[in-house]
């Protein structure tokens, strides 16, 4: 049995009987049992759930009764996304036996179609990170070289995907957090509108710059989910109408006539040489589609990194607040502390880059500062959503490549916060402004590390997107992950 | 110039007893240096981001039942020994 198949052929082989239910998810199973050693994706694991429930689908289907659109499909969710009766654990100590009462709406949203919840994945603790080494559980390894990381926070999500341990996952984007690991796995990832996707039950870490968002191993699979995930929900008043769209329908409608700008500051300076080629490669495929390309320049990107990271950081300090032990936490006896001096003692159990960043938020929040930092960066964030405005108004899509670099050695640059920061800086505008990117599969370099390229588009666009997602993607020829 | 003191005054600040504080700052001052370029940010404040809400900040006022796999909310309350009861964790 072939687990590398899309979820869309998934779908189509379920139904016309190829393929049980029970029989992909065991052999799903398996592959995880498999391959997890080598690549930890997981946190958890709900295989016996999982078999009963494909079990009951494959009853259903037999019995000609009806099935949910996503017909017992494996999907992986990452594990700062709540899951009644499945720990959330947030790749952290502070949660580390945590179980939500509850089903975020998305994954409600995934079981009333059917949907296979095979287990939660790893994540940069709290996903603060762009490599899932931060995670308290250890690091997630890349498919394509287990001694390389596979991008990150949400690199369980991207490595289950890419090493055929789910057919989808979901993960949460907040700098790039979906589309780093997208890049550098091989997979397809997308980071919808602010407010596309309800994040009624992701724990909150920045909630004026996250999103909940899809991996898939395909655009048509990306489409497909959005259509599940997508839509306004009264349990998160940041959602918005996004009018019922069908985003599996006119996939195909090409690129011809769209005029795409090409985002200089992220094309130039610092980015790796076949990243750079392969971004041009991109673009002239593109080009003999009949889009037609043009430089555009977005001089605030130089203040995004500066801006995020302020913005990012002064949420996740307040946010993080609530994490006392009383309310959440680990065992950890009172005796023998005063109030105070028991929270800073248990507090004191937040990973590094966790500490780090509320140390940060409370420095740019704190009286004397707040004019210097946290009000220059709403301006530089201000600024960036001004000019991608303009810019919109000139082209339908924007081009990047979705990382400056390839993937590198687990540990290299875990001691060097800033370096790791600037990675994020052609992923962090859609996060800023709110407007959807998607990155794409596109090549794999000369050292064997995929290359993803990231478009973008103007809030709400995400059919166009997916559409030009859908060209690019069509114009290649990628090899299977070696794993 | 980020010191061991005001690490320690933020470490304070967000309760967290910092296990090795030195080393915080270095890493803090380097990131904290490279904030200052915001400095450079000219902008009219007038046109900073605000966000239209669309859904009614008020649910409407009815009963929907909890949800759940096994036994109704209220019973999987903790009682404790003083009468008090334990509400569930729900980040």
């Amino acid at each position: 049995m072939n687990l590398g198949i899309s979820a869309t052929e998934f779908v189509s082989q379920v139904r016309d009987g190829t393929i049980s239910v029970e029989e992909f998810v065991a052999k799903t199973i398996e592959r995880i049992q498999k391959v997890e050693n080598k690549v930890h994706a997981y946190i958890t694991l709900n295989d016996k759930n999982a078999l009963e429930k494909a079990k009951i689908i494959d009853k259903k289907i037999c019995a000609k009764e009806k099935v949910g659109s996503c017909l017992g499909m494996p999907i992986s969710i990452k594990d700062n996304i709540c899951t009644a009766g499945l720990k959330t654990t947030c790749a952290s100590k502070m949660l580390e036996n945590f179980i939500a009462p509850y089903d975020a709406t998305v994954v409600s949203k995934l079981k009333a179609q059917d949907a296979i919840i095979i287990g939660k994945v790893n994540l940069d603790e709290f996903a603060m990170g762009s490599t899932t080494e931060f995670s308290y559980f250890g690091p997630t390894k890349n498919p394509w070289n287990i001694e390389y990381v596979p991008g990150g926070s949400s690199g369980g999500s991207g490595v289950s995907v890419s090493a055929f341990e789910s057919l989808i996952s979901l993960g949460s984007d907040t700098g790039g957090s979906v589309r780093s690991p997208a890049s550098f796995c091989s997979v397809v990832g997308l980071k919808p509108t602010y407010g596309l996707v309800s994040r009624h039950g992701l724990v909150s870490y920045a909630n004026s710059i996250e999103q909940i968002g899809p991996v898939a191993r395909t655009v048509e699979d990306i489409a497909f989910i959005l259509n599940i995930i997508s839509g306004q929900d009264v349990r998160d008043n940041t959602t918005i109408d996004n009018g019922s769209v069908d985003y599996t329908r006119d996939l195909d409608a090409g690129v011809s006539g769209r005029k795409i700008g090409i985002i200089t500051q992220m094309t130039s300076d610092g980015i790796d040489k076949e990243v750079v080629s392969a971004t041009n490669r991109a673009i002239s495929k593109l080009q003999g589609l009949g889009a037609e390309c043009t430089p555009v320049s977005i001089d605030a990107v130089e203040h995004s990194v500066a801006a995020y990271y302020t913005i990012a950081s002064a949420e996740a300090s307040s946010n993080l607040a609530r994490y006392d032990n009383l309310r959440y936490g680990f065992d950890f006896g009172i005796e023998g502390y005063e109030f105070k001096a028991y929270v800073s003692k248990v507090r004191g159990n937040f990973g590094p880059e966790v500490t780090r960043r509320m140390l940060l938020g409370a420095f740019v929040l704190s009286a004397g500062y707040y004019g210097k930092y946290y009000l220059k960066a709403q301006k530089a964030r201000a600024k960036i959503k001004s000019q991608l405005d303009e810019a919109f108004k000139k082209v339908d899509f924007l081009i990047a490549p979705t990382m400056p670099i390839l993937p590198f050695k687990i540990g290299e640059k875990i001691d060097d916060p800033l370096t790791l920061y600037l990675l994020d800086i052609n992923t962090i505008t859609a996060n800023l402004s709110g407007i959807p990117a998607i990155s794409v599969p596109f090549d794999i370099s000369s050292s064997g590390f995929p290359i993803g390229i990231q478009l973008l588009a103007n809030t709400l666009q995400e059919k166009e997107l997916l559409q030009a997602a859908y060209a690019l993607q069509e114009t290649t020829n990628l090899p299977e992950v070696p794993i | 110039m980020v010191e061991r003191k005001e690490i320690e005054h933020l470490g304070d600040l967000v309760k967290v007893e910092l296990k090795a504080p030195e080393r915080y700052i270095k890493q803090v001052e380097q990131i904290l240096n490279y904030f200052n370029r915001l400095d450079e940010v000219e902008f009219d404040s007038e046109k900073i981001l605000r966000r239209e809400i669309t859904v009614n900040a008020l649910r409407e006022d009815k009963h929907e039942p909890f949800v759940s796999d096994d036994k109704p909310l209220i019973e999987k309350l903790k009682k404790d020994q003083n009468n008090f009861i334990r509400a569930p964790k729900m980040v």
